[in-house]
């Protein structure tokens, strides 16, 4: 008996080491993430954010016969923008305002829901978000809106430890899905309409201890500071709620900077204002600042840089180069070398007037138009945060775009008041009548009372080389949804429309869609079990996971 | 508590394009954070569309601003020239375009809809009139007053672009005019002009003419400046119940 006992503990040890093994995610397992395309690892596929994957059962022939598997229901309305990470068979993801579960990504099925009800002194400028978790080892990592870090089981969905990462009380939030890099979780702080000093900041996966941090809006002393006037850095905004990218070869993270608090008076804030608009190259150990480059100068449009920065090997002119690419939310492409920052080429991708152009280092130069008349891109930019994607195979950059969208922007010195709105004006979308539903941050419903009058979405697919479009699939409502493309040369996105699409991502020719009924806003991902290959994407309150019919 | 010093506000409700726009700027300031940019931030209650949990008048309003109430609405220390900009923003529907406006009385502007307007010969009330234009059961609702005297006085400018006759040549030879509900990237909704629903592939259109013009007449100079504060009150009073 005692015998039998010892062999059962055994046996379950073994079977519990063994499932502990397989669920691991090291860092080393992160860094290879595109060579396990059965998972979805980090937020962006891989630490490239290509959303590229090699899976490639589900192709332009039989792409056709895609049928709904299974869905979730949020149980929370509102914009749903988590983007869910998939490892070994479970699916990862939040909903608002801060919940995190783990379902079967076969079958949808919930193994357990974490709820984390934020501080209600909480203060989020664009809606309660959350873009989702990250996950170490059996840990997963989640930021909240009363701006916590909060680490939880993986298995169990218990809490391990919650670390308070900024003061609510000064609306500091976090939306974004922390990043994972070596032994380190870097996440970033939100809040740039409320007057905070935005940061990155390093924690410890096992203690949630803070390790370094990194001031986007640089203080006496720092470089960049020169910047600044006064005290304006103090209140100098700067947030960080998008992913960043990690190039392991050259140990640097990069991530893109939001707005300059207040956002609309830049007379309010004169210099540059970094590192506000900007994306930082940061050594991940440190926090160090390796080099930045800043797309908009003292904006005056709330032009955030919070686009993930997508990262590809490439010829350049010839030589082997290492770039990054950038649809910034100011209308213009960008390509720069992410050894050194420095600007390869920029081209406006929509109609922009803000800006007659770029110099020869990529600097805008500025045409502000006079009070009352538009500006382009309006107030929502030519793209946003939504994920944009990149195929090595077609050597194509794809993400969404508002078309002919401008807003008129009012200027008003802005009062710092903890916690309270620091914005300095406001701006208003154009209106095909006076007082008419315009287009906004967010659908408001089914029907699209504003038309195309005032703006339209489309899909685009750029040349990195030229900046010049080499295919546009058009939409009739404005498309802020992400992108996910495939080995089999194919792209899946969607728009507000609630269309889920598929698109020869060669040519743009539309392969196959289904009508989901509520806006795509984030990005598709793709993973496998058992060797079939399942497309989830988020649209209005479901998750809607799509396979091949047997 | 009576104000001594407080000007009478009885004559008529007049709301002008400076206290509007004044009422945006100190709305954006302290009032946005919690009731939205659209109003509609506190649960249940909607500033846009008139949608209160206990206000019904402006006294009302200014009596909220100033007292608060016990489910989370902080007490304002305001001017009564600041709490006159900021009842004329909410009544305004939040326009931040400040159109100035007066309502005047709405039974005398029901008369009016019905007589000398002529109005029920293209829209529909409660289910009274024609469905050529669209129906106005809850235009008090949906609409601004700003909006509304747009429409009454420069209908081209006020026209709602979803509005717009459409006029679709099929490619089975079929014409249709009507009136959109909705539009997307492969689809139209609409109303045709002998009054049926029809949803239309864009890919079954040979050729589809948005009308940049307005069926609807001007009544500027057709009605007096109290006729259209009657009218105006009429249908800021229609809220769809």
């Amino acid at each position: 008996m005692r015998q039998t006992l010892s062999r059962l503990l055994l046996i379950c040890a073994a079977l519990f080491l063994g499932a502990e093994a397989h669920a691991q995610v090291t860092s080393a397992r992160i860094e290879r993430a595109a060579s396990e395309p059965q998972n979805w690892l980090v937020y962006g596929g891989a630490y490239t954010n290509q959303r590229y994957s090699t899976l490639s059962q589900i192709n332009q022939g039989n792409v056709k016969n895609l049928e709904q598997q299974w869905v979730v229901q949020n149980q929370v309305p509102g914009a749903w923008e988590s983007n869910p990470l998939v490892v070994d068979g479970i699916m990862y993801l939040t909903q608002r305002p801060n919940d995190v579960m783990a379902v079967d990504a076969r079958t949808g099925k919930m193994f357990w829901l974490y709820r984390w009800t934020p501080d209600p002194a909480a203060r989020v400028c664009c809606g309660a978000n959350n873009r989702g978790v990250a996950i170490l080892g059996d840990t997963l990592f989640v930021g909240t809106l009363d701006a916590h870090l909060i680490a939880l089981d993986a298995k169990t969905g218990k809490p391990l430890w919650n670390t308070v990462v900024a003061d609510v009380k000064s609306a500091y939030s976090i939306t974004m899905a922390p990043l994972i890099v070596k032994d380190k979780i870097l996440v970033g702080v939100g809040g740039a309409e409320f007057g905070i000093r935005g940061f990155i900041a390093a924690f410890d996966p096992k203690t949630g201890k803070e390790i370094w941090r990194f001031y986007t809006i640089p203080g006496p002393g720092d470089p960049g500071f020169e910047s600044w006037k006064g005290d304006d850095w103090k209140t100098g905004g700067g947030s960080v709620w998008t992913m960043g990218s990690y190039d392991p070869t050259l140990n640097l993270v990069y991530f893109g900077v939001g707005n300059p608090g207040p956002d609309w008076n830049p007379s309010q804030r004169p210099g540059d204002n970094l590192y506000s608009d900007s994306v930082v190259a940061l050594d991940p150990d440190t926090g160090k600042l390796n080099w930045h480059f800043q797309f908009t100068p003292n904006d005056g449009y709330d032009y955030d840089s919070t686009q993930v920065p997508v990262l590809a090997d490439m010829d350049w002119n010839g030589k082997p180069a290492k770039v990054m690419m950038w649809a910034n939310r100011n209308g213009f492409f960008y390509v720069l070398d992410r050894v050194t920052g420095k600007f390869l080429q920029g081209q406006p991708f929509v109609k922009v007037n803000w800006a007659s152009g770029l110099d020869a280092n990529g600097r805008p130069i500025q045409t502000p138009q006079p009070p009352g008349q538009p500006t382009y891109p309006g107030n929502q930019g030519g793209t946003n945060w939504y994920p944009p994607a990149y195929s090595p195979r077609t050597g194509l950059f794809y993400f969404s775009v508002w078309e002919n969208y401008g807003s008129v922007f009012r200027r008003e010195e802005a009062v710092y008041q903890p916690g309270r709105n620091f914005a300095g004006g406001g701006a208003t979308g154009l209106a095909p009548a006076p007082g008419a539903t315009t287009v906004g941050i967010g659908r408001r419903g089914p029907i699209d009372y504003w038309t195309s009058e005032v703006g339209s979405g489309a899909t685009v697919a750029m040349d990195p080389h030229t900046g010049k479009r080499v295919w546009t699939f058009p939409q009739y409502d404005v498309a802020d949804a992400g992108m996910m493309t495939t080995a089999s040369d194919l792209l899946f996105t969607g728009g507000r429309e609630g269309y889920f699409y598929a698109f020869d991502a060669k040519t743009g020719k539309l392969l196959w869609k289904t009508n989901l009924g509520g806006s795509i806003v984030n990005a598709p991902v793709t993973y496998a079990i058992d060797g079939r290959q399942y497309v989830s994407v988020i649209s209005g309150n479901i998750l809607s996971t799509f396979a091949l019919r047997n | 508590m009576l104000c001594a010093g407080a000007p009478a506000l009885a004559q008529d409700h007049q709301y002008s394009a400076e206290q509007i726009q004044a009422g945006y700027r100190l709305y954006t300031g302290q009032c946005q954070l919690c009731h939205g940019a659209n109003g509609d931030g506190i649960a249940s209650v909607n500033l846009a569309r008139q949608q209160f949990h206990t206000v019904v008048t402006d006294d009302d309003i200014r009596k909220m601003i100033t007292t608060g109430n016990t489910a989370g609405m902080p007490p304002f220390v305001l001017k009564p020239e600041e709490l006159d900009a900021l009842v004329a923003f909410v009544r305004s529907g939040l326009d931040q375009g400040g159109v100035p406006f007066r309502l005047g009385d709405a039974g005398r502007g029901k008369a009016i809809y019905d007589g000398k307007g002529g109005c029920a010969a293209c829209h529909r009330v409660a289910g009274m009139g024609s469905r050529a234009a669209p129906d106005l059961t809850d235009v008090g609702f949906i609409r601004r007053p700003g909006q509304m005297l747009t429409s009454l006085t420069e209908p081209l400018k006020g026209t709602m672009p979803i509005n717009r006759p459409v006029t679709i040549v099929t490619k089975d030879g079929r014409t249709i005019h009507g009136r959109r509900f909705n539009e997307d990237t492969f689809s139209v909704q609409l109303i045709d002009a002998q009054e049926k629903m029809l949803s239309i592939q864009k890919s079954d259109i040979r050729q589809y003419d948005v009308g940049m013009t307005s069926a609807m007449p001007s009544y500027q100079g057709k009605l007096d400046s109290d006729e259209m504060a009657d009218l105006l009150a009429y249908l800021v009073s229609l809220k769809g119940q």
